[in-house]
């Protein structure tokens, strides 16, 4: 009675809970069929030879079966795995930190051929360690640009002045106001040349073009504020996994003074 | 859920607060209701008190956080445990599974979850305090820590390493005798000494 549709597509392991039975419910980003839950079963026992490929922060190659109500795991093999990620605490933190702004931001049954691909850069570039927070900063820009929740950085939302190199951010209106409209505004921070500049990079600039930037700690820190306001804006809160970043961002600073 | 939904009163209740518990799904809870209404009404009230007393007496062993009716509980109170060695574990039910292996003579420490930043659950969500507070008194030399090898229970092992190291305690993680994916509540009593025996330094 029940036709099992089968299908193999390769995968990025977004997130996991544990279901009854030693089961496991895994939400995988394919580049083809979007954001599939899927049933693994049995994976939580010793004996499992599919619960180590299932984990968050893996590229794997998966068979789903199309079961009674949601697709179950037939096979999977690992792909890429990011040991260098997995083996420390920070960057695993900003991997996991990646894949919940992908999977919040992508609702179910949407193309996710472009988000696949960058959170594939943005997972690599993790994983070879350098600068790891301009590679979530371009994540964030890229993938709210990409599902056309903007910001809009090109010209003032107020009055629509298109050579705006300045002024202020407003997650509220959407984006840049100039100088001329930004007093007055609701919720609109100060917005630096500098900023503005880096966000502009980050949104739309070539991958190359973005692993170049230099930003002053000072403008790194403004681009950051900027983008997680906007974040929280349409998220109607912080995406959950800052919490666990600034934790370990506090204790490390705790630590530096200690020392 | 249509039949949970037919059903009136009383046994809609009974229905839902099974359904509540963890792996219970509609069916299991009304398979489960009407066994309870079935059995004679003495084991329907022995089911019902031993919940209640359970509730009442139970609590949470003030040192190692695990489910005790006397505090502090019969590992912490026993004088031939080695007091120097303490096991850090996601559950109460890891417990009774580290147990069953026979080879650990330490004491515990139930975190009560496992760092999970998608979840929002982070460190100050769990026992990790009381754990802090414990090494304080420089009683323990060793942690084991021995949460699930997944990816959020290597996430709190890193974590307890890089917040206990500078305490001067030896931090160590059971080996992998415990593939990746598995829980250790699943884990047969041979696996989880063998992962025992082979911990390495965090
Ligand atoms: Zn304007
Ligand atoms: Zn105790």
């Amino acid at each position: 009675m029940e036709t099992p549709r089968l299908f193999k597509t390769e995968a990025i392991v977004l997130r996991h809970r544990p279901l009854a039975e030693a089961d496991r419910l895994v939400v995988l980003l394919s580049p083809t069929h979007g954001k599939v839950e899927a049933k693994a079963k049995g994976v939580r026992r010793a004996k499992s030879r599919m619960g180590g490929h299932l984990q968050p922060l893996t590229r794997v190659l998966v068979q789903l079966a199309q079961g009674h109500t949601r697709y179950v795991v037939a096979g999977c093999q690992t792909l890429e795995s990011f040991p260098a990620l997995q083996a420390d605490l920070d960057r695993l933190g900003m991997g996991l930190y990646a894949c919940e702004l992908v999977d919040r931001f992508l609702p179910p049954g949407s193309e996710s051929y472009l988000a696949y691909h960058l959170l594939l850069e943005t997972l690599r570039w993790l994983e070879q360690g350098a600068s790891p927070a301009l590679a979530l900063r371009r994540l964030e820009a890229r993938l709210l640009h990409q599902g056309g929740f903007g910001p809009e950085l090109g010209r003032c939302l107020a009055c629509g002045a298109t050579a705006v190199e300045r002024g202020a951010f407003s997650p509220l209106a959407g984006g840049v106001l100039c100088p001329a409209c930004a007093p007055g505004q609701a919720g609109a921070r100060p917005l630096s040349a500098g900023a503005l500049a880096a966000l502009r990079v980050l949104q739309k600039g070539p991958a190359g073009q973005v692993s170049r930037l230099r930003l002053p700690p000072a403008i790194a820190r403004e681009v950051e504020l900027h983008l997680r306001a906007y974040i929280a804006h349409l998220l109607e809160g912080d995406a959950r996994s800052t919490s666990f970043l600034d934790h370990l961002q506090r204790q490390l600073l705790t630590a530096a003074q200690e020392a | 859920m249509q039949e949970s939904a037919a059903a009136v009163g009383p046994v809609a209740r009974l229905i839902e607060e099974f359904h509540k518990l963890p792996g219970i799904g509609p069916k299991s809870a009304q398979r489960l209701a009407y066994h309870v209404l079935r059995a004679p009404a003495a084991e329907a009230r022995a089911l019902a008190d031993a919940i209640i007393e359970a509730r009442e007496r139970v609590t949470l062993c003030s040192r190692c956080q695990y489910l005790t009716d006397t505090d502090p509980c019969r590992f912490c109170s026993d004088p031939q445990r080695d007091r120097a060695t303490v096991c850090v574990v996601e559950e109460p039910l890891d417990v009774l599974a580290i147990e069953r292996s026979g080879r650990y003579r330490g004491l515990y420490h139930v975190l009560h979850g496992v760092i999970s930043p998608m979840d929002g659950i982070g460190p100050e969500d769990l026992k990790v305090g009381e754990l802090l507070d414990r090494l304080r008194s420089g009683e323990v030399r060793e942690v084991i820590v021995a949460t699930n090898p997944s990816l959020e229970g290597e996430a709190t092992a890193m974590y307890l390493a890089r917040l206990l190291r500078p305490l001067g305690v030896r931090v160590t993680r059971l080996a992998r005798g415990l593939p990746m994916g598995a829980d250790i509540e699943y884990a047969d009593d041979v696996t989880i000494a063998r992962a025992l025996e082979g911990r390495q330094e965090l």
